[in-house]
């Protein structure tokens, strides 16, 4: 492109129009660009996700007991995960906790993000007295550590996934606020809000035109990574028994069950831990490289 | 007819003054400059007449545009007016376009909201015209692109185009130039001309640069401390200044011919806003400043040739 611009001068537009202009970003976006740990990160979630929706069909029934068989190690024949305390399959129980996984780590980000973010611009937008008594309000939710105050909310709400979704949810309210209203802020004092307020540009079509459009990359990033901080407190929560009710697989759950056996069959405690590990630095690796690829565009 | 209409304009921002009682009127397919230093409020002023300055500034006087007041127009009227009957032409294209959207987008989305086209083809047509009228070579390709695919100069015309899209009454560029090679300078000053000439559009621009004020011509304003001090035709005003402001501008530009020797500054610097002070602002700055000078701001007098000062001791200084 460089070379274009140089060589035609500085008169001449560079060879980059409609058609040159769409192929270039097609370019940016493109798999054979991505770094080796994007791919890695996007195979694993393309795995999840694909397990997740087509469980019932990939193995048998979670919940089939079988006692004379249980605790059995990795490779067992017919159980290559092998069992639980109760005889019931490993792999069986992991594919369907997929499903509960994503769950926990998408819902409560995405419903985060449609009202953080909403919370947030408008904060941005309205200035003074406005601003400053959403941004308290929120800093009051601050002051508590998120997953305490996941904990705390699942804890008056009760036990089951919905509520640890709603609690969940409430957790990430004020950082994806915050990082909207710091966006929204920032683009406030940019040239080209004013330039399309100067050309007849109402409050309205400054929100959905330039505002949404410039705040959702650095939003989207953010809470891609927090899709991974969903999962992690998510089990975290199973783990103590706020989530689903035992009989359902649900990774978090699972570690809880097996950790009585930690020092005879450590390795199927360790199953669900690090899956949960995996789908989570997968989420990260995931927010970190649309980061860097939304740079180059920029 | 007269196009804009700037009358005792003030705007304060609490309590500093930017702009102090500031007149022009500028007429349909003329040019009028505004010539000054940072901070002399001319880029207050444009703003002031966009009414583009948030809810703490306070701006009083007439600004009339096509003969409608500006400054007691609701929101709804000033989105209507904004962009259909003045548009702006801003220092910085970089900045004052979308990075995420087509510069295609850009025009079109102007285009439809004060009603020019209301199809989307039709707009988009109209765009592809614009650019093309703007000097952009291959205009159907560059509607499509995205303003980091661009230059400088490309970027600026984009932005001309988007000003004259709705063939504006008036047309405001705040430093245009500014952010532009001097080769570039000259060739969008000359599309400033021939788009005036073309859509009969009034031109205010505001420059810190006197060699862009003399190549533009028309009338010439040259502000100091929010108030316009010296008033009259570009080029009789640059040949024969009659404040001693206007003056030591002019002395301030390096004269290509000389090959050495000094350059001639005007000593002192100007009032800090919100600074007090009593008499000609100019005073302390003045090589001819008398004890006069500092009892009472000059009033503005009337000279011969359509012109005006803001000094005491004019015209008997140059003499």
């Amino acid at each position: 492109m460089t070379e274009t611009t140089l060589a035609a001068g500085p008169l001449t537009a560079p060879a980059t129009g409609r058609a040159a202009g769409l192929t270039h970003r097609r370019m940016q976006w493109s798999v054979r660009r991505w770094p080796w740990d994007l791919r890695i990160s996007a195979a694993v979630l393309v795995l999840i996700v694909g397990a997740a929706l087509i469980a019932p069909f990939l193995v048998d029934d979670p919940d089939a007991m079988n006692v004379a068989n249980r605790l059995r190690g990795i490779g067992t024949a017919g159980h290559i995960l092998g069992t639980d305390a109760l005889g019931r399959d490993m792999l069986a129980r992991m594919v369907d906790g997929t499903r509960v996984t994503l769950i926990a780590g998408l819902l409560p980000v995405a419903i985060a993000t449609v009202v953080g973010s909403g919370i947030g611009i408008c904060a941005g937008l309205a200035r003074g007295r406005t601003h400053s008594v959403i941004m308290r309000i929120l800093d009051v939710f601050y002051a508590f550590p998120a997953v305490l105050l996941a904990i705390a909310i699942a804890a008056a709400l009760g036990s089951g996934i919905t509520n640890v979704i709603a609690a969940l949810t409430v957790a990430f309210i004020p950082p994806i606020a915050r990082v909207a209203d710091t966006e929204t802020l920032r683009l406030r004092h940019m040239d080209f809000v004013e330039a399309a307020e100067a050309s007849g540009a109402t409050r309205s079509t400054i929100v959905v035109r330039q505002v949404l459009p410039n705040v959702a990359p650095p939003l989207l990033v953010y809470c891609t990574a927090l899709v991974g901080v969903s999962i992690v407190y998510a089990a975290g929560l199973s783990f103590l028994g706020l989530s689903v009710a035992p009989p359902s697989p649900e990774w978090g759950l699972m570690i809880s069950d097996l950790r009585q056996f930690i020092s005879s069959k450590p390795e199927l405690a360790l199953i669900p831990a690090v899956a949960i590990l995996l789908v989570s630095v997968a989420f990260n690796v995931l927010g970190e490289g649309l980061r860097k690829l939304g740079r180059v565009t920029r | 007819m007269t196009a804009l209409v700037v009358d005792d304009l003030r705007t304060e921002f609490g309590a500093v003054q930017a702009v102090r009682g500031v007149s022009f009127e500028v007429d349909a397919r003329s040019t009028m400059t505004l010539l000054g230093e940072s901070g002399s409020g001319k880029s207050v002023t444009v703003r002031s007449i966009m009414r583009l300055h948030s809810g703490s500034a306070h701006v009083s006087g007439t600004v009339t545009v096509a003969g409608t007041d500006v400054l007691s127009m609701t929101p709804k009227e000033l989105s209507a007016f904004r962009g259909r009957r003045v548009a702006l032409v801003p220092q910085d294209p970089t900045g004052a376009l979308d990075p995420l959207r087509t510069v295609g987008a850009q025009l079109v989305e102007v285009i439809r909201w004060h009603g020019i086209e209301s199809s989307r083809r039709a707009a988009r047509a109209r765009a592809t015209d614009l650019l093309a009228r703007v000097g952009i070579p291959d205009p159907a390709r560059a509607v499509g692109s995205y303003p980091h695919e661009l230059s400088g100069g490309m970027r600026q015309r984009v932005m001309i185009a988007i000003a004259v899209s709705c063939e504006p009454t008036v047309l405001l560029a705040d430093e245009p130039t500014t952010a532009l090679d001097v080769t570039v300078q000259a060739q969008i000053l000359e599309l400033f001309a021939d788009l005036q000439r073309e859509f009969h559009t009034a031109l205010l621009l505001i420059t810190h640069d006197v060699g862009v004020a003399a190549e533009m011509g028309g009338r010439l304003g040259v502000m100091y401390a929010g108030r316009l001090v010296e008033s009259g035709p570009t080029a009789t005003v640059l040949r024969d200044p009659t404040h001693p402001y206007t003056r030591g501008l002019l002395d301030c530009v390096p004269d290509p011919h000389v090959a050495r020797g000094a350059l001639r500054v005007i000593i002192g610097r100007p009032p800090l806003p919100g600074e007090k002070f009593d008499g000609c602002p100019f005073a302390p700055r003045c090589p001819h400043k008398t004890d006069e000078c500092l009892a009472a701001e000059p009033p503005t007098a009337a000279l011969p040739g359509d012109r005006a000062v803001a000094c005491i001791k004019e015209p008997a200084w140059t003499r």
